[in-house]
Protein backbone atom coordinates (compact mmCIF):
# COMPACT_ATOMS: atom_id res chain seq x y z
CA UNK A 1 0.00 0.00 0.00
CA UNK A 2 1.30 3.43 -1.00
CA UNK A 3 1.15 6.39 1.40
CA UNK A 4 -1.51 8.86 0.34
CA UNK A 5 -2.31 12.51 0.46
CA UNK A 6 -5.59 13.67 1.94
CA UNK A 7 -6.92 14.58 -1.49
CA UNK A 8 -6.24 11.04 -2.74
CA UNK A 9 -8.02 9.49 0.24
CA UNK A 10 -10.87 11.89 -0.24
CA UNK A 11 -11.12 10.91 -3.93
CA UNK A 12 -11.26 7.24 -2.94
CA UNK A 13 -13.90 7.68 -0.22
CA UNK A 14 -16.04 9.97 -2.35
CA UNK A 15 -15.84 7.76 -5.44
CA UNK A 16 -18.96 6.01 -6.74
CA UNK A 17 -17.06 2.72 -6.56
CA UNK A 18 -16.39 3.18 -2.82
CA UNK A 19 -19.97 4.28 -2.11
CA UNK A 20 -21.33 1.29 -3.98
CA UNK A 21 -18.89 -1.03 -2.16
CA UNK A 22 -19.90 0.45 1.19
CA UNK A 23 -23.63 0.10 0.43
CA UNK A 24 -23.06 -3.53 -0.54
CA UNK A 25 -21.03 -4.07 2.63
CA UNK A 26 -23.78 -2.60 4.82
CA UNK A 27 -26.32 -4.90 3.18
CA UNK A 28 -24.01 -7.91 3.42
CA UNK A 29 -23.32 -7.23 7.09
CA UNK A 30 -27.01 -6.85 7.78
CA UNK A 31 -27.68 -10.13 5.97
CA UNK A 32 -24.86 -11.81 7.95
CA UNK A 33 -26.26 -10.47 11.22
CA UNK A 34 -29.75 -11.67 10.33
CA UNK A 35 -28.39 -15.07 9.31
CA UNK A 36 -26.52 -15.27 12.62
CA UNK A 37 -29.65 -14.39 14.61
CA UNK A 38 -31.73 -16.90 12.63
CA UNK A 39 -29.16 -19.61 13.21
CA UNK A 40 -28.90 -18.88 16.93
CA UNK A 41 -32.68 -18.89 17.23
CA UNK A 42 -32.84 -22.27 15.47
CA UNK A 43 -30.12 -23.71 17.71
CA UNK A 44 -32.12 -22.60 20.72
CA UNK A 45 -35.26 -24.22 19.32
CA UNK A 46 -33.36 -27.46 18.54
CA UNK A 47 -31.98 -27.69 22.09
CA UNK A 48 -35.40 -26.95 23.50
CA UNK A 49 -37.09 -29.56 21.32
CA UNK A 50 -34.46 -32.20 22.12
CA UNK A 51 -34.88 -31.49 25.79
CA UNK A 52 -38.66 -31.71 25.44
CA UNK A 53 -38.37 -35.05 23.56
CA UNK A 54 -36.03 -36.45 26.22
CA UNK A 55 -38.34 -35.33 28.99
CA UNK A 56 -41.41 -36.80 27.25
CA UNK A 57 -39.57 -40.11 26.68
CA UNK A 58 -38.55 -40.30 30.33
CA UNK A 59 -42.06 -39.42 31.44
CA UNK A 60 -43.56 -42.03 29.09
CA UNK A 61 -41.21 -44.75 30.42
CA UNK A 62 -42.04 -43.83 34.03
CA UNK A 63 -45.76 -43.95 33.21
CA UNK A 64 -45.39 -47.35 31.54
CA UNK A 65 -43.69 -48.68 34.69
CA UNK A 66 -46.57 -47.24 36.70
CA UNK A 67 -49.11 -49.06 34.46
CA UNK A 68 -47.20 -52.33 34.87
CA UNK A 69 -47.25 -51.76 38.64
CA UNK A 70 -51.03 -51.50 38.65
CA UNK A 71 -51.36 -54.61 36.46
CA UNK A 72 -49.02 -56.59 38.76
CA UNK A 73 -51.00 -55.44 41.79
CA UNK A 74 -54.24 -56.56 40.10
CA UNK A 75 -52.76 -60.02 39.41
CA UNK A 76 -51.52 -60.38 43.00
CA UNK A 77 -54.87 -59.37 44.47
CA UNK A 78 -56.64 -61.68 42.02
CA UNK A 79 -54.57 -64.58 43.39
CA UNK A 80 -55.45 -63.62 46.96
CA UNK A 81 -59.12 -63.39 45.98
CA UNK A 82 -59.08 -66.88 44.37
CA UNK A 83 -57.47 -68.27 47.50
CA UNK A 84 -60.22 -66.76 49.63
CA UNK A 85 -62.85 -68.08 47.24
CA UNK A 86 -61.44 -71.63 47.56
CA UNK A 87 -61.30 -71.36 51.32
CA UNK A 88 -64.91 -70.20 51.45
CA UNK A 89 -66.07 -73.11 49.24
CA UNK A 90 -64.32 -75.63 51.53
CA UNK A 91 -65.85 -73.97 54.53
CA UNK A 92 -69.34 -74.06 53.01
CA UNK A 93 -68.86 -77.84 52.55
CA UNK A 94 -67.84 -78.21 56.20
CA UNK A 95 -70.77 -76.05 57.24
CA UNK A 96 -73.24 -78.28 55.37
CA UNK A 97 -71.87 -81.32 57.19
CA UNK A 98 -72.15 -79.47 60.51
CA UNK A 99 -75.73 -78.48 59.70
CA UNK A 100 -76.61 -82.15 58.99
CA UNK A 101 -75.04 -83.16 62.32
CA UNK A 102 -77.07 -80.50 64.16
CA UNK A 103 -80.32 -81.69 62.45
CA UNK A 104 -79.52 -85.23 63.47
CA UNK A 105 -78.88 -84.17 67.07
CA UNK A 106 -82.09 -82.17 67.06
CA UNK A 107 -84.04 -85.31 66.05
CA UNK A 108 -82.37 -87.44 68.72
CA UNK A 109 -82.97 -84.74 71.34
CA UNK A 110 -86.70 -84.59 70.40
CA UNK A 111 -87.03 -88.36 70.87
CA UNK A 112 -85.25 -88.30 74.27
CA UNK A 113 -87.24 -85.38 75.73
CA UNK A 114 -90.97 -86.19 76.34
CA UNK A 115 -93.39 -83.76 77.95
CA UNK A 116 -94.70 -86.29 80.48
CA UNK A 117 -91.40 -86.81 82.30
CA UNK A 118 -88.38 -84.84 83.48
CA UNK A 119 -85.30 -84.96 81.20
CA UNK A 120 -82.88 -87.67 82.14
CA UNK A 121 -79.10 -87.66 81.87
CA UNK A 122 -79.08 -88.83 78.25
CA UNK A 123 -81.54 -86.17 77.17
CA UNK A 124 -79.45 -83.45 78.97
CA UNK A 125 -76.28 -84.72 77.29
CA UNK A 126 -77.96 -84.66 73.87
CA UNK A 127 -79.16 -81.05 74.44
CA UNK A 128 -75.66 -79.93 75.49
CA UNK A 129 -74.16 -81.64 72.46
CA UNK A 130 -76.78 -80.08 70.21
CA UNK A 131 -76.14 -76.59 71.61
CA UNK A 132 -72.35 -76.96 71.29
CA UNK A 133 -72.54 -78.19 67.68
CA UNK A 134 -75.10 -75.49 66.79
CA UNK A 135 -72.74 -72.82 68.17
CA UNK A 136 -69.93 -74.33 66.07
CA UNK A 137 -72.17 -74.34 62.99
CA UNK A 138 -73.03 -70.63 63.57
CA UNK A 139 -69.32 -69.73 63.94
CA UNK A 140 -68.58 -71.55 60.69
CA UNK A 141 -71.26 -69.56 58.89
CA UNK A 142 -69.86 -66.32 60.25
CA UNK A 143 -66.47 -67.34 58.95
CA UNK A 144 -67.95 -68.13 55.52
CA UNK A 145 -69.57 -64.71 55.43
CA UNK A 146 -66.28 -63.08 56.45
CA UNK A 147 -64.44 -64.88 53.65
CA UNK A 148 -67.07 -63.76 51.15
CA UNK A 149 -66.75 -60.12 52.32
CA UNK A 150 -62.96 -60.28 52.03
CA UNK A 151 -63.23 -61.89 48.63
CA UNK A 152 -65.63 -59.19 47.48
CA UNK A 153 -63.21 -56.47 48.62
CA UNK A 154 -60.34 -58.15 46.77
CA UNK A 155 -62.41 -58.56 43.62
CA UNK A 156 -63.30 -54.88 43.61
CA UNK A 157 -59.62 -53.96 44.09
CA UNK A 158 -58.66 -56.27 41.19
CA UNK A 159 -61.09 -54.54 38.84
CA UNK A 160 -60.02 -51.09 39.99
CA UNK A 161 -56.30 -51.86 39.54
CA UNK A 162 -56.93 -53.41 36.13
CA UNK A 163 -58.86 -50.29 35.02
CA UNK A 164 -56.13 -48.02 36.39
CA UNK A 165 -53.45 -50.09 34.66
CA UNK A 166 -55.29 -49.72 31.35
CA UNK A 167 -55.72 -45.97 31.80
CA UNK A 168 -52.05 -45.40 32.76
CA UNK A 169 -50.88 -47.59 29.87
CA UNK A 170 -52.93 -45.45 27.47
CA UNK A 171 -51.36 -42.35 29.07
CA UNK A 172 -47.89 -43.76 28.52
CA UNK A 173 -48.76 -44.53 24.89
CA UNK A 174 -49.80 -40.88 24.39
CA UNK A 175 -46.57 -39.76 26.04
CA UNK A 176 -44.48 -42.04 23.85
CA UNK A 177 -46.27 -40.61 20.81
CA UNK A 178 -45.53 -37.07 22.06
CA UNK A 179 -41.87 -37.95 22.59
CA UNK A 180 -41.70 -39.34 19.09
CA UNK A 181 -43.34 -36.20 17.71
CA UNK A 182 -40.89 -33.99 19.63
CA UNK A 183 -38.01 -36.10 18.33
CA UNK A 184 -39.27 -35.75 14.77
CA UNK A 185 -39.60 -31.97 15.26
CA UNK A 186 -36.05 -31.81 16.65
CA UNK A 187 -34.78 -33.72 13.63
CA UNK A 188 -36.66 -31.39 11.26
CA UNK A 189 -35.27 -28.37 13.12
CA UNK A 190 -31.79 -29.88 12.92
CA UNK A 191 -31.96 -29.98 9.17
CA UNK A 192 -33.25 -26.36 9.20
CA UNK A 193 -30.35 -25.57 11.53
CA UNK A 194 -27.84 -27.12 9.15
CA UNK A 195 -29.31 -25.13 6.28
CA UNK A 196 -29.22 -21.94 8.32
CA UNK A 197 -25.59 -22.66 9.35
CA UNK A 198 -24.70 -22.90 5.66
CA UNK A 199 -26.56 -19.64 4.95
CA UNK A 200 -24.73 -17.98 7.83
CA UNK A 201 -21.40 -19.23 6.56
CA UNK A 202 -22.23 -17.95 3.10
CA UNK A 203 -23.25 -14.54 4.44
CA UNK A 204 -20.03 -14.31 6.49
CA UNK A 205 -18.01 -15.29 3.43
CA UNK A 206 -19.72 -12.54 1.41
CA UNK A 207 -18.67 -9.96 4.03
CA UNK A 208 -15.13 -11.35 4.12
CA UNK A 209 -14.90 -11.27 0.31
CA UNK A 210 -15.99 -7.63 0.28
CA UNK A 211 -13.47 -6.74 2.98
CA UNK A 212 -10.56 -8.53 1.37
CA UNK A 213 -11.48 -7.11 -2.03
CA UNK A 214 -11.44 -3.60 -0.55
CA UNK A 215 -7.75 -3.85 0.39
CA UNK A 216 -6.75 -4.13 -3.25
CA UNK A 217 -9.57 -2.04 -4.65
CA UNK A 218 -8.93 1.00 -2.45
CA UNK A 219 -5.25 0.37 -1.68
CA UNK A 220 -6.00 0.45 2.05
CA UNK A 221 -5.34 -1.50 5.22
CA UNK A 222 -8.69 -3.10 5.91
CA UNK A 223 -9.78 -4.14 9.37
CA UNK A 224 -13.23 -5.17 10.51
CA UNK A 225 -14.42 -1.66 11.44
CA UNK A 226 -12.02 0.79 9.81
CA UNK A 227 -10.05 1.41 6.62
CA UNK A 228 -6.59 2.97 7.00
CA UNK A 229 -4.26 4.81 4.63
CA UNK A 230 -0.72 5.92 5.55
CA UNK A 231 -0.32 9.66 5.30
CA UNK A 232 2.13 10.92 2.76
CA UNK A 233 2.30 14.26 4.64
CA UNK A 234 3.30 12.62 7.93
CA UNK A 235 4.72 9.11 8.10
CA UNK A 236 3.69 8.73 11.74
CA UNK A 237 0.03 9.38 11.02
CA UNK A 238 -2.72 7.61 9.13
CA UNK A 239 -6.05 8.54 7.61
CA UNK A 240 -8.94 6.50 8.94
CA UNK A 241 -12.45 5.94 7.72
CA UNK A 242 -14.92 4.10 9.97
CA UNK A 243 -17.40 1.65 8.45
CA UNK A 244 -20.10 2.37 11.02
CA UNK A 245 -21.63 5.19 13.06
CA UNK A 246 -20.81 5.39 16.76
CA UNK A 247 -21.76 8.21 19.06
CA UNK A 248 -20.39 7.09 22.40
CA UNK A 249 -17.50 4.64 22.34
CA UNK A 250 -14.69 6.70 20.82
CA UNK A 251 -13.24 10.09 21.63
CA UNK A 252 -15.36 11.53 18.80
CA UNK A 253 -18.80 10.83 17.46
CA UNK A 254 -17.92 8.69 14.43
CA UNK A 255 -19.70 8.93 11.11
CA UNK A 256 -19.33 6.11 8.63
CA UNK A 257 -17.16 6.89 5.58
CA UNK A 258 -15.95 10.18 7.00
CA UNK A 259 -12.18 10.71 7.03
CA UNK A 260 -10.37 11.15 10.35
CA UNK A 261 -6.72 10.95 11.25
CA UNK A 262 -4.79 9.30 14.04
CA UNK A 263 -1.22 8.57 14.98
CA UNK A 264 0.08 5.19 13.83
CA UNK A 265 0.97 4.51 17.46
CA UNK A 266 -2.43 5.17 19.10
CA UNK A 267 -4.63 4.18 16.19
CA UNK A 268 -8.36 4.57 16.71
CA UNK A 269 -7.84 5.00 20.44
CA UNK A 270 -7.54 8.72 19.66
CA UNK A 271 -9.02 10.11 16.46
CA UNK A 272 -8.87 13.65 15.18
CA UNK A 273 -11.02 15.43 12.62
CA UNK A 274 -9.30 16.58 9.44
CA UNK A 275 -8.47 20.28 9.43
CA UNK A 276 -8.56 22.15 6.16
CA UNK A 277 -5.16 23.87 6.01
CA UNK A 278 -6.34 25.87 3.03
CA UNK A 279 -9.09 27.46 5.13
CA UNK A 280 -6.75 27.97 8.06
CA UNK A 281 -4.06 29.74 6.13
CA UNK A 282 -6.27 31.82 3.89
CA UNK A 283 -6.98 34.79 6.12
CA UNK A 284 -5.14 37.08 8.50
CA UNK A 285 -6.43 36.57 12.02
CA UNK A 286 -6.60 39.89 13.87
CA UNK A 287 -8.82 38.86 16.74
CA UNK A 288 -6.09 38.78 19.38
CA UNK A 289 -4.57 42.02 18.11
CA UNK A 290 -7.98 43.60 18.33
CA UNK A 291 -8.46 42.31 21.84
CA UNK A 292 -5.10 43.19 23.32
CA UNK A 293 -4.04 46.23 21.32
CA UNK A 294 -7.21 48.08 20.42
CA UNK A 295 -9.68 49.71 22.77
CA UNK A 296 -12.10 47.86 24.96
CA UNK A 297 -15.09 48.68 22.82
CA UNK A 298 -13.81 46.56 19.95
CA UNK A 299 -12.48 43.78 22.11
CA UNK A 300 -14.44 40.57 22.38
CA UNK A 301 -18.20 40.64 22.55
CA UNK A 302 -19.58 39.63 25.87
CA UNK A 303 -17.10 40.59 28.58
CA UNK A 304 -19.18 42.33 31.20
CA UNK A 305 -16.82 43.06 34.03
CA UNK A 306 -13.40 43.10 32.37
CA UNK B 1 -29.26 19.08 16.69
CA UNK B 2 -26.77 21.46 15.13
CA UNK B 3 -23.74 21.46 17.41
CA UNK B 4 -22.28 24.65 15.95
CA UNK B 5 -25.52 26.48 16.65
CA UNK B 6 -25.39 25.33 20.28
CA UNK B 7 -21.72 26.28 20.67
CA UNK B 8 -22.33 29.73 19.20
CA UNK B 9 -24.75 30.48 22.03
CA UNK B 10 -22.20 29.68 24.73
CA UNK B 11 -19.84 32.36 26.14
CA UNK B 12 -17.11 29.76 26.13
CA UNK B 13 -16.88 30.05 22.37
CA UNK B 14 -17.25 33.82 21.90
CA UNK B 15 -15.18 35.13 19.00
CA UNK B 16 -14.44 31.70 17.51
CA UNK B 17 -14.47 31.50 13.72
CA UNK B 18 -17.00 29.27 11.94
CA UNK B 19 -14.36 26.68 10.99
CA UNK B 20 -13.11 26.64 14.61
CA UNK B 21 -16.64 26.10 15.88
CA UNK B 22 -17.04 23.41 13.26
CA UNK B 23 -14.00 21.56 14.58
CA UNK B 24 -15.03 22.00 18.23
CA UNK B 25 -18.39 20.59 17.24
CA UNK B 26 -16.70 17.54 15.78
CA UNK B 27 -14.65 17.14 18.93
CA UNK B 28 -17.67 17.06 21.25
CA UNK B 29 -19.78 14.09 22.17
CA UNK B 30 -23.46 14.48 22.93
CA UNK B 31 -24.35 12.87 26.26
CA UNK B 32 -27.88 12.43 27.52
CA UNK B 33 -28.79 12.31 31.20
CA UNK B 34 -31.99 11.58 33.05
CA UNK B 35 -33.05 13.76 35.98
CA UNK B 36 -30.90 12.90 39.06
CA UNK B 37 -28.11 11.37 36.93
CA UNK B 38 -24.69 12.53 38.09
CA UNK B 39 -22.48 14.09 35.39
CA UNK B 40 -19.45 14.02 37.68
CA UNK B 41 -18.75 13.90 41.38
CA UNK B 42 -16.83 16.23 43.63
CA UNK B 43 -13.29 14.81 43.86
CA UNK B 44 -13.37 13.13 40.42
CA UNK B 45 -10.47 13.70 38.05
CA UNK B 46 -11.50 16.55 35.76
CA UNK B 47 -10.92 15.60 32.15
CA UNK B 48 -13.59 17.47 30.20
CA UNK B 49 -15.62 20.61 29.93
CA UNK B 50 -19.39 20.43 29.41
CA UNK B 51 -21.81 22.67 27.53
CA UNK B 52 -25.53 22.35 28.26
CA UNK B 53 -27.63 21.92 25.14
CA UNK B 54 -30.94 21.34 26.80
CA UNK B 55 -32.25 20.96 30.36
CA UNK B 56 -30.87 22.06 33.72
CA UNK B 57 -28.16 20.84 36.08
CA UNK B 58 -27.45 21.54 39.74
CA UNK B 59 -23.94 22.29 40.95
CA UNK B 60 -23.71 20.80 44.44
CA UNK B 61 -21.26 20.57 47.25
CA UNK B 62 -21.42 18.37 50.32
CA UNK B 63 -21.64 20.24 53.61
CA UNK B 64 -22.37 18.68 57.03
CA UNK B 65 -23.47 15.47 55.33
CA UNK B 66 -26.00 17.16 53.08
CA UNK B 67 -25.92 18.37 49.47
CA UNK B 68 -25.99 22.14 49.08
CA UNK B 69 -26.93 23.59 45.70
CA UNK B 70 -24.40 26.24 44.72
CA UNK B 71 -25.94 27.05 41.37
CA UNK B 72 -28.40 25.82 38.77
CA UNK B 73 -27.24 26.00 35.15
CA UNK B 74 -29.38 25.93 32.02
CA UNK B 75 -28.95 25.66 28.22
CA UNK B 76 -25.93 27.58 26.90
CA UNK B 77 -24.06 27.46 30.22
CA UNK B 78 -20.86 25.48 30.59
CA UNK B 79 -19.19 23.81 33.56
CA UNK B 80 -16.13 21.75 34.41
CA UNK B 81 -13.80 24.40 32.99
CA UNK B 82 -11.89 24.93 36.26
CA UNK B 83 -10.23 21.52 36.13
CA UNK B 84 -9.17 22.35 32.59
CA UNK B 85 -7.09 25.25 33.88
CA UNK B 86 -5.81 24.13 37.29
CA UNK B 87 -5.72 20.33 36.75
CA UNK B 88 -7.25 19.85 40.19
CA UNK B 89 -9.98 17.39 41.12
CA UNK B 90 -13.59 18.40 40.63
CA UNK B 91 -14.58 21.05 43.18
CA UNK B 92 -18.28 20.22 43.07
CA UNK B 93 -20.74 17.56 42.00
CA UNK B 94 -22.91 18.24 38.95
CA UNK B 95 -26.23 16.44 38.81
CA UNK B 96 -29.00 16.68 36.22
CA UNK B 97 -31.99 18.55 37.61
CA UNK B 98 -34.11 17.66 34.58
CA UNK B 99 -33.56 15.46 31.56
CA UNK B 100 -30.48 16.94 29.91
CA UNK B 101 -28.52 16.93 26.69
CA UNK B 102 -24.93 18.00 27.26
CA UNK B 103 -21.95 18.32 24.93
CA UNK B 104 -18.77 16.90 26.40
CA UNK B 105 -15.42 18.23 25.22
CA UNK B 106 -12.53 16.23 26.61
CA UNK B 107 -9.20 17.79 27.52
CA UNK B 108 -7.50 15.52 25.03
CA UNK B 109 -9.82 16.60 22.22
CA UNK B 110 -9.29 20.21 23.24
CA UNK B 111 -5.58 19.61 22.79
CA UNK B 112 -6.31 18.51 19.21
CA UNK B 113 -8.17 21.78 18.74
CA UNK B 114 -5.23 23.77 20.17
CA UNK B 115 -2.87 22.14 17.65
CA UNK B 116 -5.15 22.90 14.73
CA UNK B 117 -6.31 26.40 15.72
CA UNK B 118 -3.88 28.23 17.97
CA UNK B 119 -5.78 31.53 17.94
CA UNK B 120 -9.12 29.83 18.41
CA UNK B 121 -7.75 27.95 21.40
CA UNK B 122 -6.31 31.18 22.84
CA UNK B 123 -9.78 32.72 22.55
CA UNK B 124 -11.29 29.77 24.31
CA UNK B 125 -8.82 30.18 27.19
CA UNK B 126 -9.47 33.94 27.25
CA UNK B 127 -13.21 33.19 27.47
CA UNK B 128 -12.64 30.84 30.40
CA UNK B 129 -10.42 33.45 32.05
CA UNK B 130 -13.15 36.06 31.54
CA UNK B 131 -15.71 33.89 33.28
CA UNK B 132 -13.35 33.09 36.13
CA UNK B 133 -12.42 36.75 36.39
CA UNK B 134 -16.06 37.75 36.55
CA UNK B 135 -16.68 35.20 39.30
CA UNK B 136 -13.71 36.59 41.23
CA UNK B 137 -14.98 40.12 40.90
CA UNK B 138 -18.44 39.04 42.08
CA UNK B 139 -16.90 37.35 45.09
CA UNK B 140 -14.75 40.39 45.88
CA UNK B 141 -17.83 42.55 45.74
CA UNK B 142 -19.71 40.22 48.09
CA UNK B 143 -16.75 40.14 50.44
CA UNK B 144 -16.50 43.92 50.42
CA UNK B 145 -20.22 44.16 51.23
CA UNK B 146 -19.76 41.92 54.26
CA UNK B 147 -16.75 43.81 55.66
Amino acid sequence: MKAKQLSEVRDIVNSAKFRSWFDTLVKARLAAREAQLRHEELLTQIHLMEFRAELAQRNATDTLYRAAGHEDAAAAIQAESSDLENKSLNLVGEYERQRALCTELWGAMGAAETPDRAPDARARKLREEYERETAKKNRMWEEVENLWAMSLEKNLAVVENKAKGKRVRRESETLFANAEKANASAQALKSDGERSAREREKADEAVLALMSGAAAEFDAIVHEDFLYWSQRENNKAVYVSPLFNDSSNYNLELNACRIYQCSSERGVDFLEPIVETAVRGSRVDTRLDDFFVKGRAQAGTSSQNG
Amino acid sequence: MDKVEVLQKSRLFDNLLPEELEMVGELTILRRYKAEDVVFNEGDVGDAVYIIVDGEVDVLTRKDGADKVLATLAAGAFFGEMSLIDKEYRAATVRARTECAILQLSNENLHSFSKAYREGFTWLVVNIARVLSQRLRDMNRKLADRL
